[in-house]
């Protein structure tokens, strides 16, 4: 169940909050992760066990981990275990099963995070099993993330705070616009390009396809990540940024500290770090980024456009180690338009799992379309078309724009402006029956 | 009152939607009956409802019949237009014809009416010799309510452009949206009522009935409402309009459908459209099926 499934926003968040509330604090993890399972279980029923099984192991083998503290083969024994557990279910669910449980990318990574905490000593175990899988199961963050770590919701009552409730709600709509209003409006303009054939794309409209998916994608992940957080806020407990103005960065290394910042920090913490980060020489460093970036690409999806997409990425992040950075930070235009370039780029290959779709829109980009069925003015139709979409993404990432909304967070004005936002997104949603597929007329 | 101050937002969003919500469901079995399905929340109603042009100062407890007529008021034309049609002379509606290849100058004085998939005709063939009235997400039971025919830069319906703009040809190609509307008979009915209309308003012109496009081979096996039985059973009733004498009935799968009868892989990436490149499949298809009266 999508966040932006009037299902969910009207059914299910409501009377989950309702219930949530009339119990105290100390007893709101129970509601939390009742709630969170009934969530997964609209869901996918069929992979509710899964789930469930991840939290039983966590729980066991964390207590079994700090248990043999003393007898430390022992100890890294079950932990290493564990680990090969969590990913081998994961693997055999990208590659060998032709379904994916919902959710399992990010709960695995919840679980992984939670045992390795336990075995580096960061944290002490959770004795509470419900409290536990209230955590790992918590359904705002649980089928798209935020990936947070145990110490950032770690509690045993929740309380709620009516400040929380209000930046919640306002976090909450600005994320259910990012998505609705911006990212699936231009995920039409991906979806119509498609249609076309990335073959028979005029180069500017393959360039603007690009930016369109580039913006698209961030925006749908935002969106969505700002819902979570807010929901989470009015719940009581804060999940953590996953996002911070990754196309102002100057460099890909940066942007990929400022893009699915939880994911990057879990891949820093739990596997760069672990296989000795940069502190073995610059051999050694750039083949763990390797590794990783590899990993990250396959953890993105099964096909192999994402491993593709990895390894590209490593390969400018290992540029950029090697002195490419210097330069690019010392030329404030060069580095805008490395960003700008670079990135929708990348994004291409992460769009489409067709290769030969994928060399189309690529050569469409930067030579000519290798069929000419569709006439270059066509790319003044779309603009037409989206240039709001692109205004709009573009304006609500200026600074000034953040800076004004800040300023008028507190007046009535800005509230009923929200409100009336939320109105539109529902009037926008309305009618799709919560599946994103009926989004496309014909 | 104190709880407002700290809170006001939270409040009003949860006060607004439950009066939207309780208006639905005032409103479920009145105006708001044919947006009620099982999976949608009483607040979608109201929302889909006014997209519908139907609002809560309505009256909520008045009944609105579910399916939108084509044109409501000019119900009792199209059955004077059945009976002119009726009576015509016997020797006209005799003379049946037969296909022949026509080349591209056949489509000078044509029109083609339809949903998105001619929206990419009008886009992507070479056929801009041909004039198109059509919109992305048209359906048999909005497309003469909506204003997507331009004529002399002025957008109108189709009826009063036909009043208006005289063709020799006119294509007529919808039925993939509505195909989870109705069934295939009410589609059936609607569809030659469609055709009865046109005929009215152009009694000159050859119309062609369009058979729906067969959906790709994915999106077959796996939806229950785009896919193939359902298509075949609509285009079995457009069959029925056709009478070979004003009426034709042309089937575009014949050039465009692979031979387990979806719409063949390559031809395109959603299952639904043509790629740009293979709108001369379609149109060379359309080329072998002219009709011409002497």
């Amino acid at each position: 169940m999508q966040f932006t499934n009037l299902n969910f926003m009207f059914r299910f968040l409501p009377a989950f909050f309702i219930i949530y509330l009339i119990f105290p604090p100390k007893y709101r993890n129970k509601v939390l992760f009742a709630g969170s399972i009934v969530f997964i279980a609209i869901g996918d029923l069929k992979y509710t066990p899964l789930l469930l099984l991840f939290i039983t192991v966590s729980f066991f083998s964390a207590i079994a981990i700090s248990n043999l503290r003393r007898k430390e083969s022992l100890s890294r024994t079950v932990f290493v275990a564990t680990v090969i557990f969590f990913s081998a279910v994961l693997l055999y669910f990208k590659y060998v099963s032709p379904n994916m449980p919902l959710g399992i990318s990010f709960y695995t990574f919840t679980c992984i995070s939670y045992i390795s905490d336990i075995y580096m000593g960061n944290i002490t175990i959770e004795k509470s099993f419900i409290n536990l899988g209230a955590y790992i199961s918590c359904f705002p963050k649980l089928i798209s993330g935020p990936i947070a770590l145990y110490s950032d919701m770690r509690a045993k009552k929740r309380r709620i705070y009516p400040e929380y409730l209000e930046e919640g709600m306002s976090i909450f709509i600005i994320g259910l616009a990012y998505k609705v209003i911006i990212a699936d409006h231009l995920a039409v303009l991906f979806n119509d390009c498609k249609i076309i054939g990335f073959e028979s794309l005029p180069t500017a409209l393959a360039w603007l396809c690009a930016y369109g998916f580039s913006m698209q994608l961030y925006f749908d992940f935002q969106g969505y990540s700002l819902m979570a957080i807010g929901i989470g806020k009015m719940l009581g407990f804060n999940l953590p940024k996953n996002f911070d103005h990754p196309y102002r960065s100057r460099s890909v290394s940066e942007f990929y500290r400022r893009w699915h910042m939880t994911l990057g920090t879990w891949f820093k913490k739990y596997l760069y770090i672990p296989l000795g980060g940069n502190r073995k020489g610059i051999s050694h460093t750039v083949f763990n980024l390797f590794v990783v970036w590899i990993v990250t690409g396959m953890w993105h999806g099964a096909t192999m456009n994402f491993v593709l997409w990895g390894f590209v990425l490593f390969l400018f992040i290992a540029a950029e180690k090697l002195g490419l950075k210097n330069i690019l930070y010392k030329h404030l235009l060069l580095s805008k338009i490395y960003i700008y370039i670079v990135m929708p780029v990348t994004w291409v290959i992460f769009a489409v799992s067709n290769t030969t779709d994928m060399i189309s829109w690529l050569s469409s980009m930067f030579f000519m379309p290798s069929d000419t069925a569709v006439d270059t003015h066509i790319f003044f139709t779309y603009i037409k078309t989206y240039w709001m979409f692109f205004a709009a993404g573009a304006i609500v990432s200026l600074p000034f724009f953040e800076k004004i909304c800040f300023k008028l967070k507190g007046r009535m004005i800005f509230k009923l402006l929200l409100l009336a936002v939320m109105l539109l997104c529902v009037y926008d949603m309305a009618g799709q029956s919560g599946s994103p597929f009926l989004y496309f007329k014909f | 009152m104190k709880l407002f101050k700290k809170c006001p937002l939270f409040i009003l969003v949860f006060a607004v939607f439950a009066i939207i919500a309780v208006i639905g469901i005032i409103g479920k079995n009145g105006i708001y009956s044919k947006f009620s399905k099982k999976e949608m929340t009483p607040v979608s109603y109201v929302f889909e409802g006014a997209k519908d042009k139907i609002y809560p100062w309505n009256n909520l407890k008045s009944k609105e019949t579910y399916e939108p007529e084509i044109s409501k008021p000019d119900t009792s034309e199209q059955t004077s237009a059945v009976s002119s049609i009726m009576s015509l002379p016997p020797k006209a509606q005799e003379k049946t014809y037969d296909f022949t290849q026509v080349d591209k100058s056949y489509f000078d004085d044509a029109l083609f009416i339809g949903d998105s998939r001619t929206v990419g005709l009008s886009m992507y063939s070479d056929l801009d010799n041909a004039t198109y009235y059509a919109d992305v997400g048209e359906s048999i039971y909005r497309i003469f309510n909506d204003k997507i025919a331009v004529v002399d830069g002025k957008s109108m319906t189709i009826d009063a452009a036909l009043s208006k703009k005289k063709f020799a040809k006119i294509y007529f190609s919808t039925g993939i949206n509505e195909l989870g509307t109705g069934t295939a008979e009410s589609f059936g009915k609607k569809y030659s009522e469609a055709i009865d209309r046109i005929k009215e308003l152009q009694p000159d012109a050859i119309i062609f009935a369009e058979s729906i496009i067969a959906v790709g081979p994915e999106l077959n096996a796996k939806d229950s409402v785009f896919n193939n039985k359902n298509i075949n059973e609509r285009n079995a009733e457009i069959k029925k309009t056709a009478d070979n004498k004003t009426v034709f009935y042309i089937d575009a799968n014949e050039a465009l459908a692979d031979k387990n009868g979806n719409l063949s892989e390559q031809y395109s990436n959603d299952g639904l459209h043509l790629k740009a490149k293979y709108y001369d499949v379609w149109t060379n298809f359309l080329m072998t099926k002219g009709i011409v009266k002497n």
